[in-house]
């Protein structure tokens, strides 16, 4: 028969030899800077625009959502992130964009079976992109990975040249330069487009 | 020179447009949990955490080993420079038949072979610890 007393008794002593996952987590959460409350507020307020930049910028939703949920979570298990907290939203959220980069810029590295002209575009459900909106989306997908990333970051994002340099990962006078040769190269393919159409 | 300044330099002002994309694909943006989000990443620093704390113990596995294998090999070399009986009898009866053994012309190729095999096991066996 079952004593209850003696089987508490063992479960205390296994409980004091092992550390038990609940501990762990008590633990880890105590740990963790940003609670879970925190976060959401920080998530409600910055997922729409990492969003779109994922989206555009990969071209392909699935790819997009898959990329956003790993860009959080590398955030919230980032040991940086005390830091972050300290420094300020809009710090945290430079850093979210530039873990969101890294893993775009992962994500073009790998070898692929599907070339990027073919991947699916973004879907709009919204289904009422004006004539401008369209034109400048043709355009995106038309232009090089790293183009279609400094001229969101430019110009949808507004970030600084030292603000784009920080999330990319590059030197201000890189970013410079290339955001340069960027312009040129959509100025060009709306040129081109529009000419086409007429 | 400001951006705004380079950008009239290069091509047609086109701010408010990638705004208003930016606006209209935020629009589409997936309902996620925040909540399984912070999950996840306490998860992630759980499994980090604990993967941190397994580290040493290998090492001191490890560590243990050499310790033993030493001093094994440490006994038996005092007791064979005080010549103890035990030694020389297990000279007689376990070491004697193996000398004679790898005597013959066929053993080392099959022992080669032996090892081989042993240490591709080993190897296998590390590559899929690594890859769990």
């Amino acid at each position: 028969m079952n004593d209850p007393i003696s089987e508490g008794k063992e479960k205390m002593r296994w409980e004091v030899a092992l550390p038990q996952p609940a501990a762990i987590d008590a633990a880890q959460a105590d740990a963790l800077p940003m609670d879970a409350e925190a976060f959401a507020g920080f998530y409600a307020r910055s997922s729409r625009p990492l969003w779109a930049y994922l989206a555009r910028c990969a071209g392909d939703r699935a790819l997009a959502e898959d990329l956003m949920q790993e860009s959080y979570v590398r955030f919230l298990a980032s040991e940086r992130l005390a830091e972050l907290s300290r420094e300020g939203e809009v710090a945290a959220r430079r850093y979210l964009y530039r873990i969101a980069s890294n893993l775009l810029r992962d994500h073009w590295r790998r070898p692929r079976t599907e070339p990027l002209e073919d991947a699916p575009e973004p879907q709009d459900s919204t289904g009422d992109a004006t004539e401008a909106q369209m034109r400048l989306n043709a355009a995106l997908a038309q232009i090089k990975p790293r183009d279609r990333q400094l001229l969101w970051l430019a110009y949808a994002e507004g970030y600084s040249h030292q603000e784009i340099a920080e999330v990319m990962g590059m030197m201000r006078a890189s970013v410079r330069v290339l955001l340069y040769r960027a312009r040129h190269a959509m100025a060009r393919l709306l040129d081109n487009n529009d000419r086409r159409q007429a | 020179m400001s951006l705004n300044e380079e950008q009239k330099q290069t091509m047609p002002p086109l701010d408010a447009e990638f705004r208003a994309l930016r606006a209209a694909t935020a629009t589409t943006a997936p309902q996620l949990a925040p909540g399984l989000l912070w999950w996840r990443a306490q998860l992630r620093r759980r499994n980090e955490a604990l993967r941190q704390i397994e580290q040493p113990l290998l090492a001191a596995e490890l560590l243990a080993l050499v310790l033993v294998l030493g001093s094994g090999v440490g006994l038996v070399v005092v007791a064979a420079r005080s010549g103890a009986p035990w030694l020389l009898a297990a000279q007689r009866s376990i070491v004697a038949p193996w000398v004679a053994l790898f005597q013959t012309p066929w053993t080392m190729p099959l022992a080669a072979a032996a090892l081989l095999t042993l240490l591709g096991a080993a190897i296998a066996l590390l590559a899929c610890d690594k890859t769990e």
